[in-house]
């Protein structure tokens, strides 16, 4: 069953034993998981129930409709924009796609130092047979590859470096390149067409157009919700409050501490909010006046460099260099420059630019905390990650000359042009704070980290906050660090892991 | 860390913005004030280039607003002015009396400041601006974008594979 927050009576009264709040890779499999075992369950999302149908493929349409605050969201010092989505799916209706199970190198990590060892690979690879087959996970042929994703592959392979083609959650992709802006075909099996529809056919309730506010709880014990049902627009019409037995949170790891730090939850290692890993990533553009790219269009993110990756292949600079390509709007922040000469410049170019995103590993973590209204995300690249991020556009750079690229740009302020793989060491001398460079995360993990510990870490390795009989987590905030992948999966695998731990304390 | 003419001169900012009236957040959504919607077209030409006053910019930048948070949003609302009242107290010249030559020199000045709230400033009303203005279907046809396939390339939409929840909806 459907409910929206627009329709429904307001105020609005439930009693669910399970309550799931947020309905991305993480809410989604959980709720499909425990109702499948015949738990009640309500699944309350935020943002709307929108599919196929209601995608434009407009940016001034989805930005809005799709992402937490239009896409504008940023980092207090402004030196972060981040991207997250809101919609049933969460980021899954937004990403492009890319599949990676967790690195081993990372679960031994995980393991190893947060006292993890269901983690343990050899435990984790029936987790992913059973997700990637619900989520169609498959290689993408090679042949698919845009002009983009061909030519840093070409560039990576003169180099001799290491990389592959993506796996990729898709059915019948049309390579249509509007992944960011919601699949318009169903090609992409996001979680608001896979795990919600199967939670929806086991019985669970979704309730959509819903914010949840507080948490309540009674000493340490979780009891239920309290909320505000949306209208159209966003605006709210009326309170929502749902008892339930156990609360499980899943809003992302900027919306989950941010609920249930403003909740007073349980904090016993004082680290809730703390440990955000944000993969900063900035894009470097490649110049091909001879031949037509359109980033844009095709499947966007196909190819990626793994060379350099820790988790990966063991590489010290920690980074992931992908193709990708963005609408005009998004892309509009990657060329520099002023006025009519920004304006023709970009004209002539537009179709002759090829991109990659760098994704840094972060290893110094910011935190969430409340602000007034809104998350208050603070993150400042430390030192050491800047230097990789620096690193990242240098050997990007590098490919794209490798390719052919006469010219390549960065969105550094004041604009950055090179010509020559050398003159990239200016990468070095430029600052990466704000207004220095344009800085994106899609990524955030790490503000309720897992692990053994009750003085070291926020959830138990359950996925049960410590400090609270049933209150439980299951999205990226589980993270004990940066995943250094695109974490779809992995927020996945955890969710999964979280699901048994509730169903043997239901004992369902 | 900033010097103490820096601070001095964002103190004397903030009481010159805190001074001026901000746009209101009415039921219409946030709306800047008469003086700064004129100062943002302005700026859209500086920053975006010719062809900025044919396009709706002023009401793209509102319209993001609207989904920004409210403190946010009210500090946008106050931006303009920021600007305007911080290049007095940093160039000695308003963003208004100058020359087209003389703004870009100013955007140019501001983007490569030491003072990272100047950096801060420029950036976030050039990307608001250039959202506003590429966000645009106008804008499609001189980058050589078709925009969506919707309408251009009829492709039948896959039925999901775990059943559509919402099949006999109206």
């Amino acid at each position: 069953m459907i409910l929206r927050g627009a329709e429904v009576a307001a105020p609005f009264r439930r009693r669910s034993r399970v309550l799931v709040v947020g309905s991305g890779a993480g809410g989604a499999l959980v709720a499909a998981r425990l109702a499948e075992r015949g738990v009640e369950v309500l699944l309350v999302e935020a943002g709307p129930y929108v599919g196929a149908r209601d995608f434009t493929q407009l940016e001034r349409e989805m930005m809005p409709l799709l992402y937490h605050e239009a896409g504008l969201r940023q980092s207090e010092d402004g030196g972060i924009t981040v991207l997250h989505g809101r919609a049933v799916g969460g980021s899954t209706v937004v990403n492009y796609l890319d599949c990676f199970r967790t690195p081993d190198r990372l679960l031994h990590d995980w393991v190893r130092s947060r006292g993890l060892p269901e983690l343990a690979p050899e435990k984790m690879r029936p987790r992913w047979e059973r997700i990637e087959a619900v989520l169609h996970v498959r290689k993408m042929a090679e042949h698919m590859l845009n002009p983009n994703n061909r030519k840093l592959k070409l560039g990576a392979d003169r180099l001799g470096w290491k990389g592959d083609v993506f796996h990729r959650n898709a059915l019948d992709c049309y390579g249509s390149g509007f992944c960011d802006l919601g699949c318009a075909y169903n090609a992409k099996q996001s979680a608001a067409i896979t795990w919600v529809p199967l939670a929806l056919a086991a019985g669970a309730t979704l309730l959509c157009d819903c914010r949840v506010d507080r948490v309540r709880f009674e000493g340490s014990r979780a009891v239920g919700v309290e909320g505000r049902l949306l209208g159209p627009g966003g605006v709210g019409r009326g309170e929502a409050r749902i008892d339930a037995d156990l609360v499980v949170v899943a809003g992302g790891a900027v919306e989950t501490p941010y609920l249930l730090l403003r909740s007073g939850a349980p904090d016993e290692s004082g680290q809730l909010g703390r440990n955000l890993h944000l993969h900063p990533a900035t894009a470097v553009v490649g110049v091909f006046p001879e031949e037509r790219i359109a980033f844009y269009e095709g499947i966007k993110q196909g190819y990626y460099v793994s060379e350099f990756s820790w988790v990966l292949e063991e590489h010290p600079a920690d980074v992931l260099i992908e193709g990708v390509g963005a609408p005009p709007g998004l892309s509009s922040a990657i060329f520099s420059g002023w006025g009519e000469s920004r304006r023709r410049e970009l004209a002539a170019a537009y179709n002759h630019l090829s991109a990659v995103g760098v994704l840094v590993r972060d290893h110094q973590p910011g935190s969430v905390a409340v602000g007034p209204g809104r998350p208050a995300v603070h993150y400042q690249l430390g030192i050491a990650d800047a230097m990789r991020l620096k690193e990242g556009m240098r050997r990007s750079a590098e490919a794209w000359f490798a390719a052919g690229a006469t010219e390549v740009a960065t969105p550094h302020a004041p604009a950055l042009r090179i010509r020559h793989p050398a003159q990239a060491l200016e990468f070095f001398e430029r600052g990466c704070g704000p207004g220095q460079i344009a800085l994106f995360t899609f990524h955030q993990m790490g503000t309720a980290r897992m692990g053994a510990r009750r003085d070291r870490d926020v959830v138990d390795p359950s996925g049960r906050l410590w400090g609270s009989p049933n209150l439980y987590v299951a999205d990226s905030s589980l993270f004990p660090n940066a995943s250094g992948v695109n974490p779809q999966l992995t927020v996945y695998g955890l969710a999964d892991v979280v699901a048994d731990g509730i169903l043997a304390a239901l004992g369902a | 860390m900033l010097s103490r003419r820096e601070l001095l001169l964002l103190q004397a900012a903030a009481l010159a913005t805190a001074c001026v009236p901000p746009g209101v957040v009415g039921s219409g959504g946030p709306r800047f004030a008469e003086a700064d919607r004129a100062l943002i077209r302005s700026l859209a030409e500086a920053i975006y280039g010719e062809g900025a006053a044919r396009l709706p910019v002023v009401e793209g930048v509102e319209a993001m607003l609207a989904a920004m948070p409210e403190d946010r949003s009210a500090l946008v609302l106050r931006l303009p002015a920021l600007f305007d009242r911080l290049g007095i107290a940093f160039g000695g010249r308003a963003w208004s009396s100058l020359d087209a030559a003389g703004r870009q020199a100013l955007l140019e000045d501001w983007e490569a400041s030491t003072l990272a709230l100047r950096r801060r400033v420029v950036q976030v009303l050039r990307q608001l601006i250039l959202l506003a203005c590429y966000t645009d279907p106008a804008t499609f046809a001189e980058l050589g974008y078709g925009g969506p396939w919707l309408g251009r390339h009829p492709l039948p939409v896959h039925p999901p594979r775990f059943g559509d929840p919402e099949v006999g909806r109206p």
